[in-house]
């Protein structure tokens, strides 16, 4: 059964007509109104999202700021997710700290691409452009190199051998889809991840 | 999980076994507690008295790879004692098939073995067929040679003494739990299990799951509510990527990868399609074909699905390439270029030190990551000299969870979507994006300059998973769940015809076909994302709609999306008779109303009694005997690799004779250099190898090292006192941790001896905290399941010193 | 709100002094719902209210999809109570001054020369008719919500004292998809966040029941889109965060009682927090539901 709610909200337009207690005759105080013009409103957003650890799956409500840093200004639990009711476990409870760090501190996070050539001592950073280029010409080369169309056995297996992955159990069903079908179109059959162990 | 975390609170009783859910999993406690509060039993089986142990009403010790002694124990108990279902066991289980000629069992092996293969050849396990083809039965379970039978007498040597002498559980604890689980087999009780890495990260992962199995159908207590079989998933996705096939046995919806032994897709497509000559068997894999050749239009759309099926990898027949396996050939050269994708190997794989060894045969290696970890900075940590380690890495910064959009799957096969709260932190970007640029990249070079068997990586499907250039997270969740290529004609229930346009997403994989005309990158998922505005997004769902007997159930059919088709209790036809009656009437998830069934969506559909229950089974049947198995049809008594023990009472056979093993890898079996069983495990703060929690100091304040639990008697044994330093080693590795003494350890009295077990957590890593301890995988063996490869990481052997 | 007399009475003087000190509302308007909200509380511990059996309310099935238990002009009430209120309360708003002073005048003199039946006003305001009451809105424009405040302040006591009885009566697992009252209807006035799981209620406009609503939803238009719905806080006020809805231009003002710690008395705390209301308006939102004393 589907209700409409117009029959039981009728009143409350009528209400809307006015300014809450502002209907009843006293004016506010001219020196207020100009207070309040002084505050400033710092406008967020809201978004839902699922913890990121175990797999019980815990709904969390993100707060993030629309302006000045625009990050995240709370992670905590959603209410009315059915699974957590709002609780969460220490990690869930830290996922604010996870993506940004602890105020006031540099935050350790990854934020920039890292290379290190091949007998090298240290970290440089690189750009994004630089290293997928870069491993695009890896994967080309060394796929190339290693493809069989036959096994020993003379058997059809059009199959790359000299490459492997693992992950992950960490990322989205739509980015692991795109990840296998990535993998198998160039022919790896060494693919593997957490599941496994 | 068949069940879902909610409906715990149905269950009347509760076993714990393999997991420590109120640690890791512990909103999961939410609604065992619910259990509890309505009067339900909690039971906890496990080598160190946890937090899941303080909340049980039996807690029950027992040494850490001894669980197919515990319940084969249970499993005897409960038929000598005549305490199964009778009309669940006769009706939805194979216990009345009649099993062939050729199978056999004797002293600790099924027939059918080979020596030098060390396989076993399974059509000695076959059922006796009529002349229809449909398993000879017996519904009375009176043949010497049916299941009910044979099983009967498989566990007649699981005896009580046997099992206490061998879990070191004590008689009084081990018959406890026996008569409270075994109490669920009456029709309106309900008994379920939720177990963990506990039960998989052995040599006989699969098994120990198999047994509880037989429990469950023995009992009648799969598909119902508080029932159920469960999984206790450990990473937010791993469900998802496992239903993805991020694996190298299965293809997307869990159909194997192609071999050499199918050389074409017809070849395939009669691997995958059994067939049953049995009216009443649904066999619902027959229809394996269509979404075979769905799958293949969603990776190759444009390509013939023949031509597509030739395109795709071909592992060759009886290959494995498991995560062992994959380090083992990375170790011996066989790799180039290697992704660690959302992973640190480095730490979590099985015998570290073999693992990061490995690292330096690659010539290039990408590792994808939050944060800098021990995988990609394998070619500084300890023992390493950078000069002579040629691999070059690639270190790519990826956006954490709430800085992207997308669907992630939870152990109760929730498919729950994601919203994109802030943008991701400086340079880093979904994983999405980078897997999405990287292959146009690759897919350019392709066109630009040719090379090896183009067609794949061009023919890719990749305009249905972005524009291009950017990668498109719905456009690939409507490929996952498939569309009409072709306009298609089908005929409605009422007659009439109807026309389904090219492009139109498909409604559910019944309507997926096998000529081409449809697509789908996941049958499972098909049904998800049924139209093409975000509002079919099936898994944004977030009503709690529900009607009074849903919600006395704890069933939200209006939250998130299920796979299979929304359903919240996987074989929940099973809950009720064949006249539709629940079994349990105070509890029903299923109920027919004369016209249709209410509460949950119905396994198979169709009016009460008229299909078999387990439509997902060739049969028809629960398969209370497995002969798809690679170590037998009966789980089997053996011993860890490494163990403290030489033989066992069950047979003359110590180990699991079909286990992963590698040359050179050594076992220690009652070897006195090694003298204590060691166990790993997690603690409620840090998540798998720490890597993203013990860069948090609200975490890492909490649990700031790597430690050694023992107990008092092995404190004293060793001079060891509570705080000290103290040495873990053995032949693969060795480890410091500080000693924490505790009564949370007890030493075991296994067959006359006393059997002293530690454990450690897996969290920590070298790289970060400085002072923090390195991998518990340092000293985990190389071995693994023979049906799954999952390495034995939950039961190995080493000597503890102090330091 | 809060029954145990001593107690409640600390507690509003607390509040007021709060309100006082923000310096946002005129002096006759504190005093005025300081001196309202003892008698009502006190009538609230009075009053009797007939509840219906169970065969004339709603049933489980109908709850779950939406139905209030009881729709507002059934919801039980003590009428002769609120008409011994009626004047009680007709003499404290002609002791405040200025435009509301001279309207309880206006509305005595009606009173004594029949041409305005207080039973009538306490007759319409359930039923949903308006009538009435626009009429005297347009004879009282310096204080058009008199005759409002009169009859809803009036009649609040018997209304809540019916919903506190009522609340057992909502089935325990009634999903909380919609902002309206399970027990009456009606829509919220304010919303506030309580327990360490923060979970939303909403307190009603007609029957001050307080029911749970959905951390992410306009209670007004039930709109639940993430992406129509963003919220402000100003420094000033914390603990209180203004929710607008881009579908239906409305705003709720929620007050998270785990930030605030501090006992709770929404309808106090949405006077003290008026501020935010002028400035959502001046945002362009408005708000559907006028205070607890229906001005």
């Amino acid at each position: 059964m589907k209700l409409s709610r117009r029959g039981f909200l009728k009143l409350s337009a009528a209400a809307a007509l006015s300014t809450a207690f502002g209907g009843i005759g006293f004016a506010m105080k001219p020196a207020a109104v100009d207070r309040i013009a002084m505050l400033k409103p710092d406008w967020s957003k809201q978004t839902t999202t699922a913890c990121c650890y175990c797999a019980v799956g815990c709904g969390l409500i993100v707060n993030t700021a629309l302006s000045g840093t625009k990050r995240a200004i709370n992670v905590e639990g959603d209410p009315d997710h059915p699974i957590n009711e709002g609780a969460l476990c220490a990690k869930g409870a830290s996922i604010y700290q996870l993506a940004e760090g602890t105020p006031g501190q540099p935050n350790p996070r990854l934020q920039k691409v890292m290379y290190r050539k091949p007998y090298g001592t240290k970290w440089e950073v690189k750009s994004w452009d630089w290293a997928l280029d870069r491993i695009a010409k890896n994967i080309k080369r060394d796929r190339d190199a290693t493809f069989a169309t036959k096994n020993a056995k003379g058997q059809t297996v059009n199959r790359c051998d000299g490459l492997a992955s693992v992950g992950s159990a960490a990322i989205d069903n739509e980015e692991c889809w795109a990840y296998q079908a990535f993998l198998r179109s160039l022919g790896l059959v060494y693919i593997e991840h957490q599941a496994r162990i | 999980m068949t069940n879902h975390w909610i409906d715990l609170k149905n269950s009347d009783c509760i076993l714990i076994m393999g997991s420590n859910a109120a640690e890791n999993h512990p909103i999961s406690f939410k609604w065992v507690t619910k259990a509890q509060e309505k009067g339900a039993t909690l039971i906890h089986v496990d080598p160190r008295f946890t937090r899941t142990s303080a909340k049980a009403d039996i807690y029950a010790p027992l040494r850490s790879g001894s669980d197919i002694a515990f319940l084969g124990g249970l499993i005897n108990y409960i038929l000598s004692n005549d305490l199964i279902f009778k009309e669940y066991v006769a009706n939805y289980t194979n216990a009345s098939f009649i099993v062939g000629n050729d199978f056999e069992f004797k002293d600790g092996m099924f027939s059918g073995y080979d020596e030098a293969t060390r396989k076993y050849d399974k059509s000695k396990w076959k059922f006796a067929m009529d002349d229809k083809g449909v398993p000879k039965r017996d519904n009375t379970l009176q043949d010497p040679r049916c299941v009910y039978q044979l099983m009967k007498k498989h566990y007649s040597r699981y005896s009580v003494k046997n099992a206490v002498d061998m879990t070191g559980t004590p008689e009084d604890k081990l018959l406890a739990v026996y008569k409270a689980y075994a109490a669920t087999g009456k029709p309106d009780k309900a008994g379920t299990v939720m177990y963990a890495m506990g039960w998989t990260q052995h040599t006989v992962g699969v098994q120990n799951i198999r047994a509880m199995s037989i429990v469950q159908m023995l009992l009648g207590n799969m598909g119902v509510a508080g029932g159920g079989v469960n999984a206790l998933r450990g990473e937010s996705n791993v469900q998802g990527s496992t239903d993805q096939a991020l694996l190298y046995h299965i293809i997307p919806g869990y159909m194997p990868t192609p071999s050499t032994a199918q050389p074409t897709l017809d070849d395939y497509k009669k691997l995958v399609t059994p067939v049953s000559n049995d009216p009443k068997s649904m066999n619902w894999k027959k229809n394996y074909g269509k979404y075979a050749v769905s799958l293949i239009k969603s990776f190759y759309k444009s390509a013939e699905p023949a031509v597509g099926y030739d395109w795709m990898p071909k592992l060759d027949a009886g290959q494995n390439a498991s995560w062992l396996v994959l380090f083992d050939e990375m170790l011996k050269g066989k790799f180039k270029g290697f992704f660690a994708w959302g992973m640190n190997p480095a730490c979590s794989g099985a015998n570290s030190n073999k693992t990061r060894e490995a690292l330096t045969k690659l010539d290039w290696l990408v590792n994808v990551n939050i944060y800098d970890n021990e995988t990609g900075s394998f070619w500084q940590g300890p023992g390493m000299n950078p000069k002579k380690v040629k691999t070059e890495v690639f270190m790519l910064p990826c956006a954490v969870s709430i800085e992207k959009e997308g669907s992630i799957t939870n152990s109760g096969r929730w498919m729950q979507w994601r919203q994109q709260g802030p943008k991701p932190l400086g340079d880093s970007r979904p994983d999405g994006e980078i897997i999405y640029e990287l292959a146009q990249k690759v897919r350019e070079l392709y066109k630009k300059e040719g090379g090896v068997f183009p067609e794949p990586v061009l023919g890719l499907n990749w305009e249905d998973m972005g524009n291009g250039h950017e990668f498109d997270v719905h456009k690939t969740a409507k490929l996952i769940n498939g569309y009409y290529l072709k306009d298609v004609e089908v005929k409605q229930p009422d007659g009439t015809m109807k026309v389904f346009k090219a492009g139109t997403q498909v409604a559910s994989f019944p309507s997926l076909r096998d000529d081409g005309s449809t697509c789908s990158g996941n049958w499972i998922y098909c049904g998800s994302y049924v139209g093409s505005d975000p509002k079919d997004n099936r898994s944004t769902k977030r009503s709690k709609d529900q009607t009074p007997a849903q919600a006395a159930v704890g069933l939200f059919p209006n939250w998130a999306w299920a796979w299979p088709v929304n359903r919240r209790v996987i074989y929940n036809r099973a809950s009720v008779d064949a006249t539709g009656k629940p079994y349990a009437p105070q509890k029903p998830v299923l109920a027919w109303n004369g016209k249709g069934w209410d509460i949950d969506v119905v396994d198979g559909g169709g009016a009460p009694g008229s299909v078999h229950p387990f439509i997902m089974q060739q049969h028809g049947m629960a398969q209370l005997y497995g002969p798809g198995l690679n170590d037998g049809p009966f789980p089997e008594y053996y011993e860890p690799l490494d163990c403290p023990v030489s033989s066992h009472p069950y047979s003359k056979v110590l180990h699991n004779p079909t286990a992963l093993k590698f040359a050179g890898e050594k076992a220690a079996v009652c070897d006195p250099r090694f003298p204590f069983v060691c166990t790993t495990y997690r603690v409620t703060e840090h998540w798998q190898t720490g890597l993203q929690t013990r860069y948090q100091p609200w975490l890492l304040e909490a649990e700031p090292q790597m430690f050694c639990e023992m107990s008092e008697e092995l404190a004293a044994l060793r001079g060891i006192k509570n705080g000290e330093k103290v040495w873990l080693e053995n032949e693969r590795g060795k480890l410091w941790a500080k000693a924490i003494v505790t009564k949370r350890f007890k030493p075991f009295v296994v067959q006359g001896n006393i059997v002293h077990e530690v454990g450690i957590p897996w969290h920590f890593g070298w790289r970060f905290p400085k002072d923090g301890g390195d991998a518990a995988n340092l000293l985990s063996p190389s071995v693994g399941d023979p049906n799954t490869g999952i390495p034995e990481t939950k039961a190995f052997m080493v000597n503890v010193r102090k330091a | 709100m809060h029954s145990d007399d001593q107690a409640f009475a600390r507690l509003m003087e607390t509040r007021m002094a709060e309100i006082r000190a923000t310096d946002i509302l005129p002096e006759e308007l504190v005093t005025l719902v300081e001196q309202v909200l003892p008698v009502q509380m006190k009538a609230r511990d009075e009053a009797k209210v007939k509840l219906p059996d169970e065969a004339s309310c709603a049933t489980a099935e109908a709850m779950f999809a939406g139905s209030p238990l009881i729709m507002r002009e059934h919801f039980p009430h003590d009428v002769d109570q609120a008409l011994g209120l009626f004047p009680v309360l007709l003499e404290i708003l002609a002791g405040t001054g200025g435009a509301a002073a001279q309207a309880a005048q206006t509305l005595k003199k009606a009173i004594a020369a029949g041409e305005l039946d207080p039973a009538e006003a306490l007759r319409a305001l359930p039923a949903g008719d308006d009538a009435i009451f626009a009429a005297w809105r347009q004879r009282l424009p310096e204080s058009p919500r008199a005759l409002n405040f009169l009859a809803a302040s009036a009649l609040w006591p018997g209304l809540n004292a019916a919903a506190l009885a009522l609340a057992p009566r909502v089935p325990e697992n009634l999903p909380h998809e919609r902002g309206h009252c399970p027990l009456c209807g009606s829509l919220p006035y304010i919303t506030f966040l309580r327990q360490k799981e923060g979970l939303r209620f909403g307190v009603c406009s007609f029957c001050g029941h307080e029911h749970r609503i959905r951390r992410l939803c306009c209670p007004y238009c039930d709109e639940a889109d993430t992406s129509k719905l963003k919220l402000f806080r100003v420094e000033e006020y914390p603990g209180v965060a203004v929710g607008v809805c881009e579908t239906c231009s409305m705003y709720v003002k929620t007050l998270d009682y785990r930030e605030l710690d501090k006992t709770m008395l929404p309808s106090l705390d949405d006077m003290a927090t008026v501020a935010l209301d002028v400035l959502a308006q001046g945002q362009g939102y408005k708000r559907p539901t006028l205070s607890a004393w229906g001005f």
